[in-house]
């Protein structure tokens, strides 16, 4: 057989029958893991629940893959192509057992299913984390009611799979412009690109309050790179797919794919990891086709990478009754992560058409903060944003009441359209046992699966560094030339929060009662099952955390190539690209 | 320097990938003279009840409103996705012809436009599938659409609880209710009210429905015009939007220096001279200050 695939809803070797892995969810994570076992000659089954829309993401001719994304809101953003649809997949939520079984039926940080995950949603943002974020356990202490964690790796250990990262999916950055930064082995692979205006505006009005504004680094080409083009700032980046490839969402499965040792089965939705007696091995995956009908695959290993909720739900559907796979610890599913953003809203007189540029091009880092020092608590990154989305600014106006000549007074002045600037802290979340997914014990899906519950509610360590950044935040619109500036109510006004930043739930670490995964995210339960996604994460610092998830997923797939030698290997792999992979057979 | 934009129709790019076969529902459903949905819902009476709201809530004059953007023809095909194959839920990618392709050494606007993609149909899959006949026909219409019925006394507008009517079931029984509320303010009917009355009617029938009819036209203005409205682009035009950009984008990339450049009609990094930068009008002014002030935060001038 040959690429690409001729068959429905198959992507890459539709030959392949047996396979040394199977990778659930062709995301960030999965996609990173795969190319690194894939490049090493192992057979990699991928099953992804959403659909593909990268044309030819298989095929080596050049000019591929073709985007059928494009700059069209309603598709995107209105009728959600590539997110989670409520209608036929709710989740439910609650603050605390006293909500009772639910608060709430519906959207909880849905993410989008589909070939590149949330990847090809995101506006790129690829900060590093700083060595600080892995050792907060021992920096922070006893923090009541919180269960703060070293990871167990630091930094160094992790460098070289970001600098892989980085080269793999192409970042462009200023090495030398954050002085916050952790230290790193060599420059971006690309310098930044274009800045948008309301960039320029918020970085003027932090330099005049003595902060350190930077070119936010991030996955959108500005050289022409790995067969991709030079981003264009089309203005559709953030919650839309890159309609010219300019963004790296598909690049690692992309070689994936090329290499010829995968098979990626897309709308299939796995429903059941299933194991040996001894519940130390996963044996097979059942998951329905795209017709909806049964089917499974097996393998000689797992990994999952489905999100961190989806993941925790695929558990616990696999042992109904029980506590869930790989679940002697009690702490699947929690310590459940999202970034707690306080959003310092900012309306000027001039028009910042946001409708240009990469959604976001700048930010900085001093509000990350120190641990320990109440004169800089530990906050987040700060991005600088606009409004480029049309129907959904009419739909601010219309939601307050406004009709007739009123209504189109405001669809013309456009206050939280194309007069707003945003200053968006992505303060970091508390680790907290509470916090966690579980399976609704009532409410199902379309398919009649159950559907993951989110209890949560944040800690006061996250609101105490709301509380202090956010009048800060006020400030520095004053000093960039503001009119107006306030804060955003919690969650953005909304019931529960909206980051689309998801970590935690299968917690690494060395100590099996205390963590799901250990320090290369296999499972202390389950010998051959891996978690490659966000939810090996003890802590979730105060950064964007996708760059950090796929450098995570390619240190865990090199460990299953070579636990000895895992960086060796990645560092081997990024050098081989597609129709060149290693003849070596899996291990 | 690699191929920047090869210049490949929709079909031709699935013929060479190979996916024509495997995907036999798109060579026969491109309509370019209909947009590809040639499907309407309403009745002539249902229509003009419906524009008649349409403009009470977005009147024309100055800037464009509802009618002048073709936002009721936008909702009369939505409602009758399901009654053309494939329906017209999502449109194809990546370019709608509206910019050209850059020229690939200097970046520059060509004179080579792509063809408009946006006038293809991209098939659901089977959740999306379930996902908007569900949206337009109701809970009842899929299999499992009241899998959680058994909560829909707790919660009657969460997903799946089974009480969703659709809302071509919501738009036709809206029509009967602003007609009824009509009569009984003693009108003749429904076109007879003025427009507070018409808002006030609207206002009266079922929530559901004030909130979907608002979330479409906002849809029907801004969107692109390939789904029936936002005519002649006169939505993106009167309310200062650029709309889709691709292939050309607004950064200009010289291949020859490798300097990213302004395009100057659109300017990203710097203020556009050619966009209202003067404030807001007098009374949204206001609302934001009232809005500010109710959020502790700060007017700085």
């Amino acid at each position: 057989m040959a690429l690409p695939s001729r068959v429905p809803n198959v992507l890459g070797e539709t030959s392949l029958e047996r396979f040394d892995a199977i990778v659930i969810g062709f995301g960030a994570g999965g996609g990173a893991a795969t190319r690194v076992l894939a490049t090493n000659g192992l057979k990699v089954c991928v099953l992804e629940a959403g659909n593909n829309y990268f044309l030819g993401l298989d095929d080596p001719a050049p000019g591929n893959p073709v985007s059928l994304f494009s700059n069209d809101e309603l598709k995107l953003s209105a009728r959600e192509l590539i997110r989670q649809q409520a209608r036929v997949e709710p989740r439910t939520f609650r603050e605390s057992e006293a909500d009772g079984p639910r608060r709430l039926i519906g959207e909880v940080q849905n993410l989008p299913k589909t070939v590149g995950g949330g990847w090809v949603h995101a506006d790129m943002k690829t900060p590093r984390f700083t060595e600080l974020d892995f050792r907060l356990g021992t920096l922070l202490g006893d923090v009541p009611g919180a269960s703060f964690a070293d990871w167990p790796l630091d930094y160094a250990e992790l460098e070289p799979y970001y600098a892989a990262t980085e080269r793999l999916i192409g970042v462009a950055g200023d090495a030398s412009a954050d002085p916050f930064a952790a230290p790193r082995s060599g420059p971006y692979p690309m310098p930044p690109g274009a800045r948008m205006y309301v960039d320029s505006v918020l970085a003027d009005g932090a330099r005049k309050l003595g902060l350190n504004p930077y070119p936010y680094p991030g996955a959108q080409t500005t050289r022409f790179y790995r067969d991709r083009p030079p981003c264009n700032d089309c203005g559709f980046c953030s919650g839309y797919g890159c309609p010219i490839n300019a963004k790296g969402s598909v690049a690692m499965q992309r070689d994936a794919l090329l290499t010829g040792n995968v098979q990626v089965r897309y709308n299939a939705i796995a429903t059941r990891l299933v194991t040996d007696a001894s519940r130390r091995r996963v044996t097979s995956v059942e998951y329905l086709d795209p017709d909806g009908n049964p089917a499974s695959v097996s393998a000689d290993r797992v990994l999952l990478a489905a999100s961190p909720i989806e993941s925790t739900r695929l558990l616990l559907m696999s042992d109904p009754g029980g506590p869930g796979l790989g679940n002697s610890s009690g702490l699947v599913g929690r310590n459940l992560m999202f970034h707690h953003q306080t959003i310092g809203v900012g309306i000027y007189r001039q028009d910042f058409h946001g409708e240009r540029g990469k959604s976001v091009s700048g930010g900085f880092s001093d509000f990350r903060g120190v641990p320990n020092d109440p004169e800089r608590p530990l906050g987040g990154v700060v991005e600088f944003g606009t409004n480029s989305e049309k129907i959904v600014d009419a739909m601010q106006y219309m939601s307050l009441g406004f009709r007739g000549e009123a209504l189109k007074s405001y669809l013309r002045s456009s206050p939280f359209g194309r007069h707003i600037a945003v200053l968006i802290m992505q303060g970091e979340d508390a680790p907290q046992p509470t916090n966690r997914v579980d399976l609704d014990p009532d409410v199902k899906d379309i398919n009649g699966l159950p559907v993951p519950r989110i209890t949560y509610a944040p800690h006061p360590f996250e609101i105490t560094a709301r509380m202090f950044y956010a009048p800060k935040l006020i400030a520095l619109h004053g000093a960039a030339g503001a009119q107006f500036a306030f804060v955003a109510p919690n969650y953005d006004g909304g019931p529960t929060p909206t980051t689309s930043h998801i970590m935690g739930t299968m917690r690494m670490g060395n100590d099996p009662a205390l963590s799901v995964t250990d320090r290369f995210c296999r499972f202390h339960d389950v010998d051959n099952l891996y978690s490659a996604d966000g939810a090996p994460f003890p802590t979730g610092s105060g950064y964007n955390p996708t760059l950090t998830i796929q450098a995570l997923a390619l240190r865990t797939a090199g460990a299953i190539v070579d636990p000895l030698r895992p960086e060796a290997v990645v560092e081997k792999s990024v050098t081989l690209r597609g129709g060149r992979a290693s003849s070596k057979p899996a291990a | 320097m690699p191929l920047l934009y090869r210049r490949r129709t929709f079909l031709q790019l699935l013929a060479a990938s190979g996916a024509a076969t495997a995907l036999p529902w798109l060579p026969g459903c491109s309509d370019r003279a209909s947009g590809g949905a040639a499907a309407r819902f309403f009745t002539p009476e249902e229509r003009a009840v419906i524009e008649q709201l349409a403009a009470a809530v977005l009147p024309e004059g100055g800037t464009v409103g509802a009618l002048g953007t073709d936002a009721v023809e936008y909702i009369d095909r939505w409602l009758a996705a399901f009654d053309d194959a494939p329906p017209a839920i999502y449109r194809g990618g990546p370019f709608s012809g509206r910019t050209p392709f850059p020229d690939p050494a200097t970046g520059m606007p060509s004179d080579d436009f792509p063809d408009d993609a946006f006038l293809e149909i991209l098939p659901p899959t089977r959740m999306q599938e379930l996902s908007f006949r569900i949206e337009l026909l109701g809970a009842a219409s899929v299999a499992n659409g009241n899998v959680n019925a058994a909560l829909a006394a707790s919660d009657p507008g969460a997903p799946l609880t089974g009480t969703w009517p659709g809302l071509r079931a919501l738009y036709r029984q809206a029509v009967v209710d602003l007609n009824a509320y009509a009569t009984a303010q003693g009108a003749p009917d429904f076109a007879s009210l003025d427009d507070a009355q018409k808002l006030a009617a609207m206002s009266a029938v079922d929530a559901r429905f004030a909130d979907a009819f608002l979330a479409n036209l906002a849809e029907g203005m801004f969107s692109a015009p390939e789904y029936g409205g936002n005519r002649d682009l006169a939505g993106w035009r009167d309310y200062a939007f650029d709309g889709d950009s691709q292939p050309l984008g607004h950064t200009l990339f010289d291949a020859t220096t490798e300097t990213l450049y302004d395009r100057p009609d659109q300017p990203n990094q710097t203020l556009d001279p050619a966009r209202p930068n003067d404030g807001l009008e007098p009374e949204v002014e206001s609302f934001v200050a009232t809005i500010t002030l109710a959020q502790g935060g700060m007017r700085f001038f």
